[in-house]
C-alpha cells in the first residue's frame, strides 16, 4: 500500500495521510454504524411519541446515545493511525519519527533505534491520556469506573 | 362466519379498534400472526388492563395504538382520527427504564418539551409540575441512574404526564420492580390515572395487577398450532367488568 501511495501522491505528507484515510475510514464507518444500531430502540420510540422529527432523534436521541462508544473507537483508532503514520514515515514521507528509525538502522546505530521507539511509546501513551481526558470531560453522565478499572 | 354488528366509530372514543391485524416480517418466510381480528374501545378515562400470557400480542397491540408501527389489516382510531403514527397524546411506557441517561431528571420530564422548542424557563416549570405530581420534586437536578428503579419509573411517568396525554399506554411498566415496590407504584398510577383523566391501557401477565387495577379487563387467549409459526392470540376473547368502590383507593 505505501509505494502505492507513493506511485499516486509522490514523496511528502500526502501519502501518509492518504494511508491513514484508507486505513481507518472504513473501519470507523461500520464502527458508527454498529453503534447506530445498537441504541436502544425504546429511547428513539420515546422521542417519537413526543413528536420528534427525524433529525430531532438523530441530535437529541442517537448522537449523545453513541457518543460513549464512538470515543472509544476513536481512541482505539488514534492507535492504528499512529501505527499506519509511522510505516508511512519509514517508507515515503521523506522525515519523522519512523524515517529516524529507519536511518538509525542503516547506520547501525540500536540505542537512537530503541531511543526512537520508546519516544514513539511515550507520545502514544500521551495522546492516548490526552483523549482519555477528553472523554471523561465529555461524557460527564458516564459513570467512573470502579476499582481495578479506575482511569481506564 | 359471524358478521359483526357495525358500530359507528365516534369521536368521543379515546381508542377504536377495528378488525385489527398485525403480521410481523410479512411476505417473508418469517411471517408469522402477532394479532388477527383485535377490536377494542376505549372510552376516555376507563383503565382497562390487557392480561395474558407472554407473546400473545399485548405489546403488539399496545405498538399499533401508539402508532409506533403500522397494522397489517383493520383500522385504528382515537378521537375521531385514523391513527397513523406517533402522537404526543399516546404516550407509551416501557418496561424498561427508557430514561435518556444524559439528561437531568428535571430534563428527562421536560424531554417532549423541548422537542417542541420550548424555553428553559418554561420546561423547568413543567418539569417541576409534573415531578411534583409523582413526588419527586427534590430530584429534579439528579441524574437517572442515581434513583431506584420504582423511582426512574416515575420519572417516565411524569415524562409522559408532561404531554398531557389523552391515553396512556403503559407495557408492563412494573415488570422489573419488587413486590413492595409494585404495590406503592400501583396506588401511585391510580391517584395519577385519577387527577389525569387519561385513558389508560395497561398490559400484564399478572391477574393480580389486572384485578387490582383496572376498570375492565380485557384476556387475550393463546392458541397455538400445530405449527410454530400459526401461533396467534385471539384478542379479545373475554372482558371483564370490574366495578370500581367509589372509596376503593381515594383518600388512602
Amino acid at each position: 500500500m505505501a509505494s502505492v501511495a507513493i506511485f499516486v501522491f509522490g514523496i511528502g505528507n500526502a501519502p501518509a495521510i492518504f494511508m491513514v484515510v484508507v486505513a481507518l475510514f472504513f473501519h470507523m464507518v461500520l464502527a458508527t454504524v454498529g453503534q447506530i444500531d445498537g441504541v436502544n430502540r425504546n429511547l428513539i420510540n420515546v422521542a417519537r411519541t413526543m413528536g420528534a422529527s427525524k433529525w430531532q432523534i438523530y441530535t437529541r436521541v442517537i448522537v449523545p446515545a453513541i457518543l460513549p462508544g464512538l470515543l472509544m473507537v476513536l481512541r482505539l483508532n488514534m492507535f492504528g493511525a499512529w501505527m499506519v503514520v509511522l510505516v508511512a514515515e519509514s517508507t515515503g514521507v521523506g522525515y519523522g519519527l519512523g524515517q529516524v528509525i529507519m536511518l538509525a538502522r542503516n547506520t547501525f546505530n540500536p540505542s537512537l533505534v530503541f531511543f526512537t521507539i520508546a519516544l514513539i511509546g511515550l507520545l502514544g501513551f500521551c495522546s492516548d491520556w490526552l483523549m482519555r481526558l477528553l472523554q471523561r470531560k465529555i461524557l460527564y453522565w458516564v459513570p467512573e469506573t470502579t476499582g481495578v478499572l479506575r482511569g481506564l | 362466519m359471524v358478521s359483526k354488528p357495525f358500530k359507528p366509530i365516534s369521536s368521543q372514543d379515546a381508542v377504536v379498534c377495528r378488525n385489527i391485524s398485525k403480521v410481523w416480517a410479512e411476505g417473508t418466510k418469517r411471517a408469522h400472526v402477532a394479532l388477527r381480528d383485535v377490536d377494542l374501545d376505549v372510552t376516555p378515562g376507563e383503565f382497562i388492563v390487557l392480561l395474558g400470557p407472554s407473546g400473545c400480542g399485548k405489546s403488539t397491540l399496545l405498538y399499533l395504538i401508539a402508532g409506533l408501527e403500522r397494522e397489517s389489516g383493520g383500522e385504528v382510531w382515537s378521537f375521531g382520527d385514523r391513527v397513523a403514527g406517533p402522537s404526543p397524546e399516546r404516550s407509551l411506557i416501557f418496561q424498561e427504564t427508557s430514561l435518556f441517561p444524559w439528561l437531568t431528571v428535571g430534563q428527562n420530564a421536560s424531554f417532549g418539551l423541548s422537542i417542541r422548542g420550548e424555553s428553559a424557563g418554561a420546561r423547568r416549570t413543567a418539569a417541576r409540575e409534573v415531578l411534583a405530581r409523582v413526588g419527586l420534586t427534590e430530584a429534579i437536578d439528579k441524574r437517572p441512574d442515581e434513583l431506584s428503579g420504582g423511582m426512574r419509573q416515575r420519572v417516565a411517568v411524569a415524562r409522559a404526564l408532561a404531554m398531557r396525554p389523552k391515553v396512556l399506554l403503559m407495557d408492563e411498566p412494573f415488570a422489573a420492580l419488587d413486590v413492595q415496590t409494585r404495590a406503592k407504584m400501583q396506588d401511585f398510577l391510580l391517584d395519577v390515572w385519577r387527577d389525569s383523566r387519561a385513558s389508560v391501557l395497561f398490559v400484564t401477565h399478572h391477574i393480580d395487577e389486572a384485578v387490582a387495577l383496572a376498570d375492565r379487563v380485557v384476556v387475550s387467549r393463546h392458541v397455538r398450532a400445530a405449527s410454530r409459526r400459526s401461533c396467534r392470540s385471539i384478542f379479545p376473547a373475554r372482558a371483564i367488568r370490574f366495578p370500581r368502590k367509589p372509596n376503593c383507593c381515594a383518600g388512602n
